[in-house]
């Protein structure tokens, strides 16, 4: 390398660097590691093979409100529709969407087979983090799945608020879906708890 | 003459498509959203319900048999075969899209693959694996539209744009000038697009179901799958470059809930935490 090369490189890190506030690389840092301990959390889970049933499910639930702003997601996807729910219309909303999750989710872990899970990068999106992370199946070197998570700052650390797999974002997705249902029932909250609750059931019995 | 009167009839088609797209602006959107745009939602719907009998009468248990009898590496040469026989059509709109390097790599894969009859793919995990183009996305990238939501029968979901795109990757397809012969060339198209369906259906044979099982609203859901994951190709899974629209960012940058300041979402629940 010449000198005249090194120089330029310099030059270049001397321009870079001011331009790139320590701060921002920092919380990257920081929401990157938030998000690489849920994926170990979570994996450590899934191969737990002694943990089962409500037992494996309220680990689950746990780990879900530690990294996870429940409140925000479920608001989010009801959208404009939240404005309409009473206060008790909320409530059974808000535990009918955690319980969702928990076994949509618990339900699947026994279709794990050796997938690793690895932290890619992070990036500004607005008021948001958004952490780059690919799941790697050593079994299928084309199948590489892609999850963006989006991370909002929660006082000294981060709650993630939406997961985007493969450009599709959970949040956007099930926003779009219940709204739908609201709509073909006239607007009304009601008739969308009562599927939820058909549908969670229908996911008790598959455990 | 066969061959000419196909000619005119998918012209037609593409006319009658694109006369689609262009007339049916979307409506100004008033409230916070993304853009879903259906607006023959009873029609799609009636196709839905017929495509998933099928999907449970038929695609369903060939599948299953399928993915249980065949060995996975025969599996794996029904996808590299199939792949393969796309690769002119991924060339095509690839250089249309201006992307030479694809293009460069779907070449390769022609050429390279083919020495092995296309059953074997020699670039996967490389830096010019498979990654397929279409019209529909060659659409996109020139930014037309999506237009209406369709739901084709067999075929599935759809939008104006990406059922062009159909058509149109037709003409780019040299099978069609080579086969002869009306009776051959629809025994190819069915036979590829039903092996298709059976390999896809395979390949996420749990995966749909579970999502047919937890959806409230299964046509809703694969609405908003479909439209966000053709966003996403048209972009190759790069973040857009107006990060504030197509994966919804809009949406979460106007959203505060209620326990924030500032929040117009009204109050929380007492009781939840």
């Amino acid at each position: 390398m010449t000198i005249f090369r090194r120089a330029i490189i310099l030059l270049v890190l001397c321009i870079a660097v001011p331009s790139a506030p320590a701060w921002a690389d920092e919380k990257g840092a920081a929401a990157e590691k938030f998000v690489a301990g849920l994926g170990d959390s979570a994996l450590a889970l899934v191969t737990d093979k002694t943990v089962v049933g409500e037992a494996r499910r309220e680990k689950f639930r746990m780990l879900l409100n530690e990294h996870f702003d429940l409140n925000w997601i479920g608001q989010f996807v009801l959208g404009r529709n939240w404005r309409r729910a009473s206060p008790e219309e909320r409530e059974t909303y808000l535990k009918l969407f955690e319980e969702s999750i928990v076994f949509t989710y618990t339900n699947q872990f026994d279709n794990y087979s050796g997938q690793m899970f690895e932290v890619t990068g992070s990036g500004k999106n607005g008021r948001y983090t958004v952490v780059k992370s690919n799941i790697v199946d050593p079994a299928n070197p084309n199948g590489n799945v892609l999850i963006d998570w989006r991370l909002i700052e929660d006082g000294e650390t981060f709650r993630i608020v939406d997961v985007v797999i493969e450009g599709i974002s959970m949040g956007i997705t099930q926003r779009n879906e219940y709204s739908s249902v609201i709509e073909s029932n006239g607007g009304k909250i009601a008739p969308l708890l009562a599927r939820m609750e058909e549908i969670l059931e229908g996911l008790r019995k598959r455990t | 003459m066969t061959f000419l009167s196909r000619i005119h009839r998918a012209a037609g088609i593409l006319f009658v498509l694109i006369a689609l797209t262009g007339c049916a602006t979307p409506p100004e959107e008033t409230t916070a959203g993304p853009q879903v745009f259906d607006p023959i939602e009873p029609v799609n719907r009636l196709f839905f319900a017929m495509n998933d009998t099928v999907d449970i009468f038929v695609l369903q248990p060939t599948a299953f048999v399928y993915k249980t009898a065949l060995p996975d590496p025969i599996q794996d040469m029904v996808r590299n075969f199939l792949r393969w026989l796309r690769s002119p059509v991924v060339i095509a709109n690839s250089l249309l899209q201006g992307d030479t390097d694809n293009a460069g790599n779907a070449t390769r894969q022609f050429l390279v693959n083919g020495i092995t009859a296309g059953l074997i793919d020699w670039g996967q995990g490389e830096d010019w694996a498979y990654r397929d183009e279409d019209f529909g996305q060659t659409l996109g990238v020139h930014e037309v539209g999506g237009g209406p939501y369709l739901v084709l029968p067999l075929l599935g979901p759809s939008n104006g744009r990406d059922l062009a795109g159909r058509v149109v990757d037709i003409f780019f397809d040299p099978l069609t000038y080579i086969v002869s012969g009306q009776g051959a060339q629809n025994a190819i198209t069915i036979g590829r697009a039903g092996t298709s369906a059976v390999d896809f259906r395979a390949r996420n044979f749990d995966q749909i179901n579970e999502l047919k099982a937890s959806s409230l609203d299964y046509y809703a859901r694969l609405r908003s799958i479909y439209l966000q994951r053709r966003d996403a190709e048209i972009r190759n899974g790069e973040p857009s470059e107006e990060p504030l629209t197509a994966d919804g960012s809009q949406e979460f940058e106007d959203f505060t809930p209620s326990d924030r300041p500032g929040s117009e979402t009204g109050e929380l629940p007492t009781k939840s935490n």
